[in-house]
């Protein structure tokens, strides 16, 4: 009898089960890691501790992170990092306190996520993790909690749908143009409960930040997760952590296997994109009508890495700096991510040419833990949402872009939108 | 509460308050609101301050949020599911929920129907049967349309019957602890 033909996702998962299952299945799994933020944290926490059905010696199996909050701009956040603090110290969870970076960030240059893993964490953006050959689901804080207490949740294996990656990026796009041009392909929706698995010569072409930039922003099409092949890049990447060969399995995409709808991306077409305000409804091209820019903001989980900043500072550089009136905010996504850039001269020049640097972790991006824009401010950012409201003030527009359009707009003082 | 697949209520009357496509989680409850509430009911007055600043005054006992597709997209922040509930609201009916707070909404006890097809306008009144059952049905009072919700799995009914998900996972504890005990 022929074996089972699975997508990566429907093998990680059955992997993991230790029995094979298919997209639509129901089933409790093992979930070998799981990551709460302070924003998800006090709820995951509680709901662990009323289950309480396992002893609680974790190990790196549970990760929790100060992100969200800054004690420095709300008195809560204190309170929530102690609380998950005791909580880590009690039952030997890693944790990191404010200022260590953003979770997704931290489980991955931390050697929490590991090819062919399933994990969860308590925030949508979990699926980041699927850059390293891991599926990872963002769920709720209760689902968390029962997770952490009993080392496994229910879940229904997602179909998948097939992206397959030809050429490479022209120069001036960056792999958030590339997660533009797919959200406006699929629509908010397009990839509802689906697993989008990336394939062909093109995955070789993106380095790691860049898969997960494409990884994290993948959700905005409504995908159940994201996941990349393991290749050569994965293990340099996980061999520079520390993380050895024989640490993780191997494990092959099955390309035959049947899929809910299959996409070709040509990368040598992409071009730099722009989102509209408010929605992502709406990506175009640059050349159109000029939108004053007040506030460039660089950094989060999908954009706020070190190739990220280099980006950015390169294109600064080039033009003599940025334009007056122009705030440029930088948010590393890691305090190890700060440190490489310091140690490269980025961090003096960045402050050289004006710009505002952040404590590593969330920021501004959902508006709890960085600057909030004034009324009427036109920010252009590399984040991944820019809901009404999301930077903590709904009459301020949020345009999404890649790092280095973004870094055009503070040069120009203005974007085309 | 009825046992579990068998609805012993009459049907519920509920008023429609209708919401569009790809309602996200930030607009339900923005996070910056969450960063310094000291508990859900500090929070309920922002409920969809974004795009209808008026809906939190304005929510009464019948009222159910009626949305498009994608209802409760973005952010995985439970929140969102508990400030709907929080508010009063009965249930939310949409054409199609984003797979997180539909997770949510179910750990929590905020009841869901799934109806792919709905057409309502605000206001109307939609009239449930069945709404603890398997698949409830929905008709729309002014239209006369007559809608089924789309059923739900075997786990989440056990979820919503036992009234959240950890009741749901101490019940099945019990009947394990039962079994080795036997």
């Amino acid at each position: 009898m022929l074996a089972e033909r699975r997508t990566a996702v429907e093998e990680i998962m059955s992997h993991s089960l230790g029995r094979p299952v298919r997209s639509g299945d129901v089933a409790w799994f093992p979930i070998a890691m799981m990551l709460a933020t302070d924003g998800s944290a006090p709820a995951a926490l509680r709901t662990a501790t009323a289950v309480h059905r396992r002893r609680l010696s974790l190990g790196d199996g549970v990760v929790l992170c100060c992100d969200h909050y800054d004690p420095r701009s709300t008195q809560f956040a204190g309170a929530r990092h102690a609380q998950m603090r005791e909580f880590a110290t009690l039952h030997g969870a890693a944790f990191y306190e404010f200022g260590s970076g953003i979770g997704h960030q931290l489980a991955v240059e931390r050697g929490h996520v590991r090819p062919g893993m399933l994990t969860l964490a308590a925030d949508s953006h979990a699926p980041t993790y699927g850059a390293l050959g891991a599926v990872a689901f963002g769920v709720g804080a209760t689902d968390l909690g029962l997770a952490i207490a009993t080392g496994e949740l229910w879940l229904t294996v997602p179909g998948t749908i097939r992206v397959r990656l030809r050429g490479r990026l022209p120069r001036s796009t960056m792999a958030k143009d590339l997660v533009l041009d797919l959200i406006r392909r699929l629509g908010p929706a397009g990839a509802a409960d689906c697993a989008l698995e990336f394939v062909g010569d093109g995955v070789a072409s993106l380095g790691i930040d860049e898969r997960l930039t494409i990884a994290n922003m993948a959700v905005e099409s409504g995908a159940a997760t994201a996941i990349f092949p393991v290749d050569s890049a994965t293990d340099a990447y996980l061999s520079g952590i520390g993380i050895h060969r024989d640490t993780y399995r191997d494990f092959r995409f099955d390309e035959r296997a049947s899929v809910c709808e299959e996409l070709t991306v040509d990368c040598s077409t992409i071009e730099p994109l722009v989102s509209g305000a408010h929605e992502l409804a709406v990506i175009t091209p640059l050349p159109s009508g000029r939108q004053p820019v007040d506030v460039v903001y660089i950094g989060t989980c999908t954009g706020g890495r070190a190739s990220d900043i280099v980006a950015v500072v390169e294109v600064l550089r080039a033009a003599g700096g940025k334009a007056d009136g122009v705030q440029l905010i930088v948010a590393p996504a890691s305090r190890s991510i700060a440190e490489e850039l310091s140690a490269a001269g980025i961090v003096d020049e960045l402050r050289r040419l004006g710009a505002t640097i952040l404590a590593a972790g969330c920021g501004s991006c959902c508006g709890t833990a960085g600057p909030i824009p004034g009324d009427g401010t036109v920010v252009v950012s590399t984040a991944n949402r820019n809901f009404k409201g999301r930077m903590g003030n709904p009459r301020a527009t949020i345009h999404l872009a890649s790092p280095r359009t973004c870094a055009r707009a503070a040069v120009d003082g203005w974007i085309q939108v | 509460m009825s046992a579990e697949g068998v609805s012993a209520v009459s049907p519920v009357h509920w008023r429609a308050r209708v919401f569009g496509d790809h309602i996200n989680t930030d607009y339900i409850i923005a996070s910056r609101r969450k960063r310094d509430a000291a508990d859900i009911a500090s929070l309920l007055p922002y409920v969809f301050e974004a795009i209808a600043p008026e809906f939190a005054r304005s929510v009464e006992a019948s009222d159910v949020v009626v949305g498009g597709v994608n209802f409760g997209c973005g952010s995985a922040m439970e929140v969102a599911a508990e400030v709907l509930k929080a508010i009063g609201l009965r249930a939310v009916v949409a054409r199609s929920f984003s797979r997180a707070f539909y997770r949510n909404a179910v750990n929590v006890g905020l009841p869901l129907l799934t109806i792919p097809v709905l057409e309502a306008q605000e206001g109307d009144v939609l009239v449930c049967e069945g709404v603890d059952s398997a698949a409830p049905s929905l008709r729309n009072d002014r239209t006369g349309e007559l809608y089924q919700a789309l059923a739900t799995s075997d786990i989440v009914r056990g979820i919503v019957a036992a009234g959240g998900l950890i009741p749901f996972v101490n019940s099945l504890k019990c009947r394990d602890d039962e079994r080795s005990a036997r």
